[in-house]
């Protein structure tokens, strides 16, 4: 079983998935049974964690056989800590989702539960693919699902925005495969291990970066790139917002990391002054735009693209932070920084989201100029919202201060303006994030009549996010020293090849 | 020892937690006892901590309670370093904490959420316990954005109220351009140094590479991280301009802005600047920008005072001024005597602010000092507290607040520069200001008539009100006479720069015989002239005088400039988000790039009509064409 566990991983999901599909939808044990399906492959994802060795930074829980000879293609699977660190948060967050999901009244639930259980085995097949081509199978699959979710379930312009989602996905991805088939002409082989020994020039190497890049860039999604994530967001249902923001967007974290920086490190240097300083628009001038958004999600899901740029600001300064301090450490410090960021992002933009579709579900209104005065109506529900939007603020005691602290630092070794536009997201996210809590929560009630405070299993989800978001923040440690060792090999990896 | 210090923030959390979270397990009044006892338990262990360090000549408490972060290089840790300095607060924040925690039991006993104000306060702190016993910048940060944290929560405990939810999000994002700045500082101090540990930053400061180090915008890079930490500072500290918040924090009840303007909050960028004190040594041009905004704020914001006619603004705005003064001590790098300064003021702050509390329950919630007066008799234990109160604040000889702010102005005088004389005039016309408006709230609120109504049922409060403000009454009498050991205290391992001290009575002496006395009398002539004689001065009349009374009474329209500032803000928000996002990338790009396709694709649509001779005719045109390129490049 732990030899085959990444495969079980993927398939358990996707295979259920496609059972549940011969399922009643009124089936009365329908919720039960996609419950107990997550929960166990979070469980899994935990023995996965836990028998993962920390201090061997190759690969690990390998399996290899020869899927398309003719054509150099492995059914190749094996995970880093980074690997297994958004593993665990992508089947946690799909464990909350379907727990989420069985308190809504759905139509087609059966489609809908199948959806998310495949959404979720892909991403696990895309975080621990190590050939190429598979992960783009993967990758691409995944669009699939997420196409499904929000032109199905969505909202009444979701036509729009599911197209407009799935072509700029998909035309990032065109981009990926055909840098993809090029790497394979080169050295023939698609596997990620022999593409990181790989030599290429200069000239390849920044014709590679900027397609890839443009990919994931669409992905995460940084400056210019970046309008399909709002649309997306506001159609997409709150489970799919969950996926979208918790999920979805670190596949593009992860492909930079992964793909893009390790690969082409040369590349990635000609151009590196070019991604900080998009990333620096998406903290500071996304921030600025997401503080009057009326509608809530749209809100959130700027403040998304906004801290997505730290982490892209976190993997691109290494270069120059290379260049000015010529420590090792610093570099992987920083990258740290930005792993962390992803991880804490996943939690708090998801329990945003759940708290914003709950929201919705009692007032039928996103808009934040109808709503106001909440906490009158429902004390805990508000709370909870009150807590999540000042750990999306940055505050010490929650997970996101770890990395933005980290990346503000390391950008500063970098280059003094990088730290002081960085660190203005502290005016700039209290700024959207209060100033939402203080017309929807606080105040006088604008929308009078009885609404039930949050249930029972809203309260645990929620309950259950905030303890993560504490615990990340109060104790960062046992993440980071998780995370280092693959990340020290992944530096030395980098500067190696400079 | 070290499990005494563990043990009290596990007390404090832990009060937080119970009262916070216990919703039906446990009544109003058990909660409120346990929260206090708590608290008071761990000013109990602070006393025993405190006591142990001043025994002994030298003894400095460090560890870590754990790693918070250590990645090769990257160690951060929570613990503590436990100097006589940070004993001497601790033992000062949890004793006013304790103070209000009883006092809040009665003052609150009505409120609906009295646990969810027991369950802020302990955490309130909590977070400032975290930030005075930290031994690393990391630390001291969360602390500090623990206290701004909860000052929000705090000053929004009416959530109904417009104004409160108004001043409560202003606070917080007053704090947190301070903030900024401030994690910059760090970042600065950590690249120079190498870590962000006290012990390592100090001991390691006498090695540092100066002239290795870049400059930035003409000032050194000591120079610049200290102004960046001290920016932090003036936010939380309340400095010209980033003070704003503070006279609108009395939104939230009463209690919490004795324990804000005391002891937490506002104490913790005085207390921060003294903590580094041995970088801040190393300053030239920081220090003298420390002085003048801590100058200009200890005169122009105690002139607002004046004018101000709410009974907690004008607390308020004397807690201001007042640390006005701690920061012009940190800015001549007398970091004791500022600190000295803090400890007073802890206590005659906090009774005035609990005295004031008490008037408005007396008046039922009326905070207005034009609507009171004549209050002497009708509350005599509060006018008594509250005149001792008003005396330590003005310096009233043998007060507390004589020596720590007599002290203040003396060592203006040891550096012999424009700047620092400058300063040193300014305080002394401060120290009329304060006397002037420090007496004619005494005047207006316990002298003359009674002007409100209900008079009858106007009568002193319970015990459980009376008991802090007696406590705090004698500490406000009798805390001055620790003098020596401020002007001894050493910071970690250095003993601050000099101060020259004979002797109590030596000290006591030259203070009366001082300048500030001086304006102290002038004060007081003013005062009971203007306010309980009312005699109308002719020079008030003055065109000039007028003028200027209106600009103090705008406040100098610093409120105007952040609301400026931040409907700028909107207004590029909503700009970027109509103009850059919606019409130029959504518009003209993204759904641009394909409706121009689909223009062409019309047009295109049109040629190929599916007549022949269309047909025809093109080929032949394109015939035509290509031959005549020919053509042409043949011959």
């Amino acid at each position: 079983m732990i030899d085959n566990i990444l495969s079980a991983l993927i398939w358990i999901p996707i295979i259920s998935g496609l059972l549940i599909l011969f399922y009643n939808n009124k089936h009365s044990y329908l919720n039960i049974i996609n419950i107990s399906i997550n929960l166990f492959v979070f469980i899994l994802s935990i023995l996965l964690l836990v028998s993962f060795n920390k201090n061997i930074s190759d690969f690990q829980f390998i399996e290899n056989f020869n899927w398309i000879p003719s054509l150099n293609i492995f059914y190749y699977l094996g995970v880093d800590a980074i690997s297994v660190l958004l593993i665990v948060l992508n089947t946690l967050i799909f464990f909350i989702v379907s727990l989420y999901n069985s308190t809504l009244k759905i139509k087609k639930r059966t489609h809908y539960y199948a959806s998310f259980l495949i959404a979720n085995g892909l991403t696990i097949g895309v975080f621990s693919a190590i050939d190429a081509i598979l992960f783009y199978i993967f990758f691409e699959a995944l669009l699939i699902p997420m196409f499904l979710i929000i032109g199905i379930w969505g909202g009444s312009n979701r036509i729009y925005a599911t197209v407009k989602f799935f072509i700029y996905t998909f035309l990032g991805s065109i981009l990926l495969l055909i840098s993809f088939i090029y790497i394979n002409s080169q050295i023939s082989s698609f596997n990620i291990l022999t593409i990181y020994d790989a030599n290429f020039s200069l000239k390849e190497q920044e014709w590679l970066f900027i397609a890839m890049a443009i990919a994931f860039a669409i992905k995460i999604p940084m400056f210019p790139f970046h309008t399909w994530l709002p649309d997306a967001h506001v159609e997409a249902p709150t489970s799919g917002s969950v996926i979208l923001a918790a999920i979805l967007l670190k596949v593009g974290a992860y492909g930079f990391i992964r793909y893009v920086i390790p690969v082409v490190p040369l590349g990635a240097l000609s151009f590196d002054i070019y991604l900080i300083i998009l990333s620096i628009i998406a903290i500071v001038y996304v921030g600025i735009v997401a503080i009057t958004q009326d509608d809530m999600k749209k809100l959130i899901a700027y403040s998304s693209i906004s801290h997505m740029g730290f982490v892209t600001l976190g993997f691109f300064i290494i270069f120059q932070l290379f260049e000015n301090t010529s420590s090792y450490e610093d570099i992987v410090i920083s990258l740290s920084g930005s792993m962390y960021q992803i991880l804490s992002h996943g939690f708090i933009s998801a329990a945003l989201f759940i708290c914003v579709g709950s929201i919705y579900d009692r007032y039928k209104t996103k808009k934040i100029s109808d709503l106001g005065g909440i906490i009158n109506q429902m004390p805990i529900y508000s709370w909870f919202f009150v807590f999540f939007a000042l750990a999306n603020c940055g505050l010490p005691g929650t997970s996101s201060f770890v990395g933005e602290l980290i990346i503000i630092i390391s950008s500063f070794k970098a280059n003094f303006l990088y730290a002081f536009f960085a660190s203005t997201t502290l005016i700039v996210s209290a700024f959207y994030s209060l100033w939402l809590v203080k017309r929807v929560i606080y105040g006088e009630i604008n929308i009078k009549g009885e609404y039930i405070d949050a249930n029972f299993i809203e309260k645990v989800i929620l309950a259950l996010l905030a303890l993560i978001v504490l615990i990340l923040g109060i104790y960062p440690d046992y993440l980071m020293m998780f995370m280092n060792s693959t990340l020290e090999n992944m530096t030395n990896n980098i500067l190696t090849r400079l | 020892m070290e499990s005494l210090l563990l043990s009290i923030p596990i007390l404090l959390i832990l009060s937080s937690i119970i009262t916070g979270f216990s919703s039906k397990l446990l009544n109003n009044f058990y909660s409120g006892i346990i929260s206090t006892s708590l608290v008071t338990l761990s000013f109990i262990f602070s006393i025993i901590i405190c006591f142990n360090i001043y025994s002994s000549d030298n003894l400095i408490l460090y560890e870590n309670f754990y790693s918070w972060i250590s990645v090769s290089n990257f160690n951060i840790g929570i613990g503590y370093l436990i100097d006589k300095y940070s004993a001497a607060m601790l033992v000062v924040v949890l004793l006013i904490s304790s103070v209000v925690h009883l006092y809040s039991m009665s003052y609150m006993e009505k409120e609906k959420e009295y646990k969810r104000f027991f369950s802020y306060i302990a955490l309130f702190t909590f977070s400032m316990i975290l930030l005075v016993i930290s031994n690393n910048l990391i630390q001291l940060f969360i602390g500090w954005e623990g206290v701004g944290l909860v000052s929000y929560l705090l000053i929004g405990f009416f959530y109904k109220k417009r104004s409160a939810i108004h001043a409560n999000l202003k606070a917080f994002l007053i704090n947190r351009i301070g903030d900024m700045f401030f994690i910059l500082g760090i970042a600065m101090i950590y690249t120079a140094f190498d870590s962000f540990d006290y012990r390592t930053i100090f001991l390691n400061i006498n090695e540092l590479d100066l002239d290795n180090l870049k400059t930035y915008f003409g000032l050194s890079y000591i120079d610049l991280s200290c102004l960046l930490l001290f920016i932090g500072a003036m936010a939380k500290s309340a400095q010209i301009p980033l003070h704003i918040w503070l006279p609108d924090s009395m939104e939230g009840p009463t209690p919490i802005s004795a324990l804000i303007h005391a002891a937490t909050m506002v104490t913790a960028g005085i207390f921060m600047v003294g903590r580094l004190s041995p970088v801040y040594e190393m300053c030239y041009i920081t220090t003298n920008i420390i002085l003048i905004v801590g100058a200009s704020t200890a005169l122009f914001i105690g002139l607002i005072a004046i004018f101000e006619n709410d009974i907690k603004k004008v607390i308020a705005y004397s807690t201001i001024s007042q640390l006005g003064y701690m920061v012009s001590a940190l800015g001549i790098n007398a970091y004791t005597v500022s600190f000295f300064h803090l400890y007073t003021h802890a206590f005659f702050k906090a009774l005035l602010f609990l005295c004031a509390g008490s008037v408005i329950m007396s008046l039922h919630h009326n905070q207005d000092i034009l609507k009171m007066g004549g209050l002497k008799s009708k509350l005599p234990i509060t006018y008594i507290c509250f005149l001792i109160g008003t005396l330590s604040i003005i310096g009233f000889p043998l007060t507390s607040g004589f020596f720590s702010k007599d002290l203040i102005l003396e060592v203006m005088l040891y550096k012999d520069s424009t700047i620092s004389f400058v300063a040193y005039v300014m305080l002394i016309l401060g120290a009329l200001v304060t006397t002037i408006y420090s007496l004619r709230l005494l005047f207006i609120v316990f002298y003359g008539d009674y002007r409100g109504d209900n008079a009858n049922s106007v009568k002193e409060q319970s015990l459980i009100i009376l008991i802090p403000l007696i406590i705090l009454a004698l500490l406000s009498l009798f805390s001055g006479y620790s003098i020596k050991i401020f002007i001894d205290m050493p910071i970690f391992m250095w003993s601050p720069s000099e101060i020259k001290y004979q002797g109590l009575l030596p000290f006591i002496t030259h203070g009366i015989f001082s300048p500030a006395t001086f304006s102290l009398l002038i004060g007081f002539y003013i005062s009971i002239k203007l306010y309980k004689e009312k005699t109308d001065f002719k020079f008030l009349k003055f065109f000039l005088f007028e003028k200027s009374v209106v600009a103090i009474k705008s406040k100098y329209k610093f409120d105007e400039l952040f609301l400026y500032l931040s409907l700028f803000m909107k207004k590029s928000s909503l700009y970027f988000s109509n103009k850059m996002d919606i019409a130029l990338i959504d518009g003209f790009i993204v759904n641009g790039i394909p409706k121009r396709i689909n223009i062409l694709s019309t047009y295109l649509r049109t040629i190929s009509s599916g007549y022949l001779y269309h047909y025809a005719f093109l080929i032949v045109l394109s015939l035509v064409i290509i031959f005549a390129v020919i053509l042409v490049r043949v011959l």
